[in-house]
């Protein structure tokens, strides 16, 4: 028989510990060797014990499970991690593969699907449940057509000082009228103008206005276009 | 000596059609002569008062010592102009005007004549006169309204009461002053921006302004500052009119800082419940159902009927985690301490548009890596998930493009959809009357965040809502 794989269990409630570890006991292929109710106590029990495979609650009481993958998995290289969560918000399942973990496990989920994802793990799969795995699908099927978080210019490289002018200008400002606004001198308007133009990769002044009215930095009637 | 006789009787026939009352008296006081219109005005016959001596009958019994010794004094130096109040038989009173002098006839007689002008109704009128004015002065000093008068060359001519009790360390005669100047020690300096001045220009002035009293502490007044022109039309000084409107400031200042603690602690409050929902209540929901499923021993024989009754239960707990995690995400939006407002605002428009069918289009630009504060991310994150509930409920909309953009120094968000739109006057006079939350309750966030929000609908042709705030909340109106 071969040896069995060691685990160690990372969640603040003991109750719920007490239930991974009786669904654990129902195999023979594993043993908890170790338990932690905090992020410390996880960090120096890896450190000890070097689990095959750590099950790793998202909320801990002295910091995010999340941020905690990337120190357990330094210091263990061969430790697996089993995200073990109350969350099954698509966000919090994407960071948890990012920072390093290999599979991720609804807490609802724990009673079914328990040992078949720390089997999977184990071997070097990735993991979910179909509670998450369904939300993932979802955004990798919604992902392509959309471009939800860029605006596809580069207003975000401005300054805020340059942000300021250029709303001025968008709007209708001249130049002096906008250094007189602002305080500085029509010199450095024309500055900040030559900048933002640079920026943002445009030549001519009624684009600056465009890409502002595209922004929703002025008004204008959008649906009219 | 025929002549001086002709000259005696000259001047008793001048003396008897004289319109003016006189008196003519030895210096005893007895009286020789009285003439008709003196007759006339007191009521009293000459042949009553020849011989009598004084006090006379028409002295007023309250003054007759003043008035006695007035007479003696008048008797031996002779008066010019005087006052007097007298009156008639019949009780009647009555002003003169009075000239005396003494006067001598050939033998070395001195006589005391007295010449009288009624000034009865000149008298009256200046009492009115007066009297209006006291009433018009009590009026002014009892306002709780600062009146000052200011002069061209910008001098305080008058202060009412109020004024002087609130700068009572001012002396008007002494120190040419005009509002703006109103501190203590007093500036010397004359301010062209002041109201007195800019009404001594012709123009009415409406301001509110903001000033620690000699007290030390803050008021805030209302002035209202117009010129005064005299009779020709010129421009003779400014008026100043002051209120003091600080209690009503205070109040509203208090009632914004509660409003916004009561926001807080609405946040606060459900943030505890819905980490209290999903980290203790699901937690243990879940532990329950693992319980459940290990609790029979899966190589005994267990009764069909039992197997069937553990199943139920655990369908009957995978609904309550589900509904409990639902309900705490609803609580607190997930994920916005851990992943920051931009995407879990585009995961929550994601959702919304899966579980509506509204297309939703988020875009953000100038906001990446920064982190706006938690209050105004949350107040934000709460303003777009009260505006798309407000589009699900009434829009009928099928698009919604939200942009959210920071420009230096504010925020700006617009929420724009394509929907059936509505009548906006018609729907703010609604929304007082029926006391619901969406719309105004994102007016409400708005205030708190200290930005203005513009709201722009036609029928047919969508909604669109425009807000704008400071990026950073502005001094002395932070929060608590």
């Amino acid at each position: 028989m071969s040896r069995k794989n060691s685990v160690l269990i990372v969640d603040d409630h003991p109750l719920f510990r007490e239930g991974l570890k009786s669904i654990i006991a129902s195999s023979r292929q594993y043993e908890v060797v170790g338990e932690a109710g905090t992020g410390q106590e996880a960090i120096d029990l890896v450190g000890q014990l070097s689990p095959d495979l750590i099950l790793l609650d998202v909320s801990l009481p002295d910091g995010s499970g999340l941020e905690l993958i990337g120190d357990l998995t330094r210091c263990c290289k061969k430790s697996r991690i089993l995200i073990v969560s109350m969350h099954a918000k698509i966000d919090y399942i994407v960071k948890a593969f990012q920072a390093g973990a290999t599979g991720y496990l609804a807490k609802g989920s724990a009673a079914e699907k328990l040992l078949q994802g720390m089997e999977h793990v184990l071997k070097g799969d990735y993991f979910m449940d179909t509670s998450v795995s369904q939300q993932v699908v979802k955004k990798l099927v919604g992902l392509a057509p959309k471009e939800s978080l860029t605006t596809g210019s580069n207003y975000d490289a401005l300054t805020a000082r340059e942000q300021e002018v250029m709303v001025l200008l968008a709007e209708g400002l001249s130049v002096s009228q906008a250094a007189e606004k602002l305080f500085i001198s029509p010199k450095t308007i024309e500055n900040h103008r030559s900048n933002i133009m640079r920026k943002l990769g445009i030549h001519k002044t009624i684009d600056l206005v465009r890409t502002a009215a595209r922004l929703g930095l002025i008004d204008i009637d959008l649906w009219k276009e | 000596m025929t002549t001086k006789t002709e000259n005696a009787e000259f001047g008793i026939f001048l003396m008897a059609y004289s319109p003016n009352p006189i008196l003519v008296c030895q210096a005893d006081s007895a009286i020789t002569y009285v003439n008709p219109a003196f007759e006339k005005l007191t009521g009293f016959r000459a042949a009553e008062l020849i011989g009598i001596n004084a006090p006379y009958p028409w002295w007023l019994p309250e003054t007759i010592d003043k008035t006695h010794r007035a007479f003696q004094t008048a008797m031996t130096t002779g008066v010019s102009r005087i006052e007097e109040h007298f009156q008639k038989k019949n009780g009647d009173r009555f002003w003169v005007e009075l000239t005396a002098g003494l006067i001598e006839n050939g033998s070395g007689t001195r006589y005391y004549l007295s010449n009288w002008v009624d000034i009865t109704d000149r008298k009256k009128a200046a009492d009115e006169l007066r009297e209006s004015e006291e009433r018009y002065r009590g009026l002014v000093d009892n306002i709780t309204t600062g009146v000052t008068l200011i002069s061209p060359d910008m001098k305080i001519q008058a202060m009412n009461r109020q004024m002087r009790r609130w700068y009572p360390h001012i002396d008007p005669s002494e120190k040419p002053l005009c509002y703006h100047a109103y501190h203590d020690p007093p500036r010397e300096d004359r301010c062209t921006d002041c109201p007195a001045f800019a009404s001594l220009k012709d123009n009415e002035v409406h301001e509110s302004t903001r000033e620690v009293s000699v007290h030390g502490d803050m008021r805030f007044h209302r002035i209202v500052s117009s010129p005064i022109r005299n009779n020709e039309g010129r421009l003779v000084a400014a008026i100043n009119m002051i209120e003091d409107i600080t209690a009503a400031r205070q109040t509203e200042m208090r009632i914004k800082s509660l409003s916004h603690q009561l926001l807080r602690a609405q946040e606060d409050e459900r943030r505890m419940i819905s980490r209290e929902l999903h980290d203790s209540v699901a937690q243990e929901l879940s532990t329950v159902k693992i319980a459940l499923a290990t609790l029979l021993d899966p190589h005994a024989s267990v009764p069909p009927e039992m197997l069937q009754k553990v199943s139920k239960l655990t369908r009957l707990l995978d609904r309550s985690i589900l509904s409990v995690r639902n309900l705490s995400y609803g609580l607190r939006p997930p994920g916005l301490e851990e992943f920051g407002l931009l995407q879990t605002l585009a995961t929550f428009c994601e959702e919304f548009a899966e579980s509506t069918g509204i297309e939703v289009d988020f875009q953000t630009a100038g906001l990446k890596n920064s982190f706006l504060g938690s209050f105004i991310e949350i107040n934000l994150y709460r303003l777009i998930q009260e505006g798309l509930n407000n589009i699900r409920k009434h829009a009928a909309a099928s698009r919604v493009m939200i942009k959210l953009v920071g420009s230096h120094p504010n925020i700006i968000l617009r929420i724009i959809d394509d929907g059936q739109g509505f009548d906006v006057k018609a729907r703010e006079r609604a929304l007082d009357a029926e006391k619901r939350l969406g719309l105004r309750s994102m007016k409400e966030r708005v205030s708190l965040l200290q930005g203005r929000m513009e709201l722009r609908s036609r029928l047919g042709k969508g909604t669109s809502i425009h807000v704008r705030f400071p990026r950073q909340e502005k001094k002395g109106e932070s929060k608590k």
